[in-house]
């Protein structure tokens, strides 16, 4: 393939390597004939049940629905229902959660009737990214988990919990495994409140949970037994609650979106340094404010740990000043670190300022000598 | 030419033929999907099969009838994947190391499989009509008959597409 070649030329090249197969159709369609009258007939139910479902999704009906369950709850009103609602079973919410693969969805944590802290999520295509409300981003493609803090640089990269390696679907893992199937009990649990709009599923918490939730309550659409609510009420903190809203009608994102925004900016600054040796000066760039870091790394004993490797950091301020020292243990490398720069008299604006850093220790082949990466932000308290 | 949403509600009207112009429609999109993720043309062919059997057995949950080709690729993927986690991890391995040298047994070569998983990195809207126009063997006034949408926007969407490609093959083949 070289270069000259269009796009074009070698979509069609590809689309020639994939080529039709003939047989397929006709083994789809005699898959299809073989199927059974009763799998028709679904068809059929499923067929009315999702015209429905459009229907309750729909803008409209959605903010009513919404507006309902506040109503229901502030004036604790019991909803009344039909007889064949009341003997729906999760096991029947649990099938229509498995067919989801688009959701935008909210956590929010109600700490004495406030929002303590909220997430931000969208589900598409078996890949999860949230946002925190500190800025936090995580992002999971099924495969690995990846966090990224709100300077866009990775705090934190593993296994997903989705899909491929633990198994957890979406629903399993965002409920902290509350909607795990396997248990028999849950999925034969049939509402506690049947409305014209929607059933409300009460469940004690799981023996694992017992310790930290009082009780778990999810609402799901009547007619699409889809979950548009769950609350989970804890009682390990008072007048405390996480409230889930799912919402399958946000339109769909970009596969893009999904894709992790991980750190591709260069370091600071870097260079090399030997233990127990003599500091290094690093120059900085690109970081306005700062324009050196003094680095030392050397050996001390505690009576606790033994003898241990140590680094200094010690900013040289754009002025040329010596300002502010931070203290890190290797075992703390790469981890965001903050420290005063001098005290607010030190600056003709009396303002307080702050380094942030993250400073990365690399072993080279040499004995004893280490890459230093340093990436840092200067910033000023108030601002 | 009847549109996707034409024959998707034609079959839930119990006219069972005309899934057979979806699966001729999309073959070798799917193919592609699940190529992509398998990496062995036979088992991706029988990903296929479970794909389309899949999707007519949940058409009636397919919430816009004009989506059908995202969505079946969506199905695709996820059987796909489902396939991938059931073989053994050695097999799994045998045929990434084999699907990544040159094999005239019909698996994709490395610059192949690299602008097919670019390919399924388009957004959604480009993505199909990158389908429909190359897998699917149409032009584009057929395609914009597909989907319902005018010649002048599919054009536009493919040569964005195009740009697109070009951007992601540069990025990864540095």
């Amino acid at each position: 393939m070289t270069a000259e070649e269009t796009i074009e030329k070698r979509l069609e090249k590809l689309a020639q390597a994939i080529s039709p197969d003939e047989t397929l159709i006709e083994n789809v369609m005699n898959r299809i004939d073989t199927k059974s009258i009763s799998e028709s007939e679904r068809i059929e139910k499923l067929s009315t049940k999702f015209t429905a479902r459009r229907f309750i999704m729909n803008r409209f009906t959605r903010f009513a629905a919404a507006a309902m369950i506040i109503i229901a709850v502030i004036c604790g009103l019991n909803f009344i229902g039909g007889p064949d609602m009341a003997k729906v079973a999760w096991a029947n919410v649990t099938k229509c959660v498995d067919q989801v693969d688009f959701v935008h969805f909210y956590e929010l944590k109600f700490r004495k009737n406030r929002i303590n802290n909220s997430l931000e999520g969208w589900l598409a295509n078996g890949k999860v990214l949230a946002k925190k409300d500190d800025g936090t981003t995580f992002y999971d493609d099924g495969k690995t988990e990846t966090v990224i803090d709100r300077h866009g640089e990775q705090i934190r990269k593993g296994p997903s919990d989705l899909g491929n390696i633990k198994g957890l679907k979406f629903f399993e893992k965002i409920t902290q495994g509350l909607m795990q199937y396997e248990n028999e009990d849950m999925l034969k649990q049939v509402p506690s409140h049947v409305g014209d709009d929607f059933l409300v599923y009460r469940f004690d918490p799981p023996e694992r949970m017992k310790e930290w939730v009082e009780s778990v309550a999810i609402t799901v659409g009547r007619n699409s037994l889809l979950p548009v609510q769950m609350k989970i009420r804890r009682k390990d903190q008072a007048d405390a609650y996480d409230l889930y809203i799912f919402d399958y009608e946000s339109p769909e994102r970009p596969a893009e979106f999904f894709d992790t925004q991980s750190i591709t900016e260069p370091p600071h600054g870097k260079g090399e340094i030997v233990l127990d040796d003599e500091e290094v000066i690093i120059d900085i760039s690109d970081s306005p404010g700062i324009k050196a870091v003094a680095i030392r790394l050397y050996s001390k004993y505690f009576e606790s740990m033994g003898e241990l490797k140590v680094l200094d950091a010690t900013v040289i301020t754009a002025e040329g000043f010596r300002r502010g020292i931070a203290r890190q243990m290797p075992w703390q490398s790469n981890k965001e670190i903050k420290f005063g720069v001098g005290d607010s008299e030190s600056w003709p604006d009396k303002k307080f300022r702050h380094v942030t850093a993250k400073i990365m220790l690399r072993p080279t082949k040499k004995k004893s000598t280490y890459l230093v990466e340093l990436r840092c932000r200067f910033d000023v308290v108030g601002d | 030419m009847r549109t996707d949403a034409e024959l998707v509600n034609a079959v839930l009207n119990g006219e069972k033929q005309f899934f057979a112009v979806l699966v001729k429609r999309y073959e070798r999109p799917v193919r592609a999907v699940a190529l992509d993720v398998l990496g062995d043309y036979h088992s991706a062919t029988d990903v296929s099969q479970d794909a389309f059997v899949r999707a007519y057995e949940r058409l009636a949950g397919l919430r816009k009838p004009e989506a059908f080709g995202p969505w079946l690729m969506k199905i695709t993927r996820r059987c796909a994947l489902d396939s991938a986690r059931r073989r053994p991890k050695e097999t799994r391995l045998e045929t990434k190391i084999a699907a990544a040298i040159e094999n005239p047994d019909g698996r994709l070569d490395e610059d192949k499989q690299r602008l097919l998983a670019a390919v399924l990195k388009l957004p959604g809207s480009e993505k199909q009509v990158v389908m429909l126009r190359y897998f699917g063997d149409n032009s584009v006034n057929d395609v914009a008959n597909l989907l319902g949408r005018s010649v002048g926007t599919v054009t536009k969407q493919l040569s964005r597409a195009h740009r697109r490609l070009r951007k992601i093959l540069e990025r990864s083949e540095k």
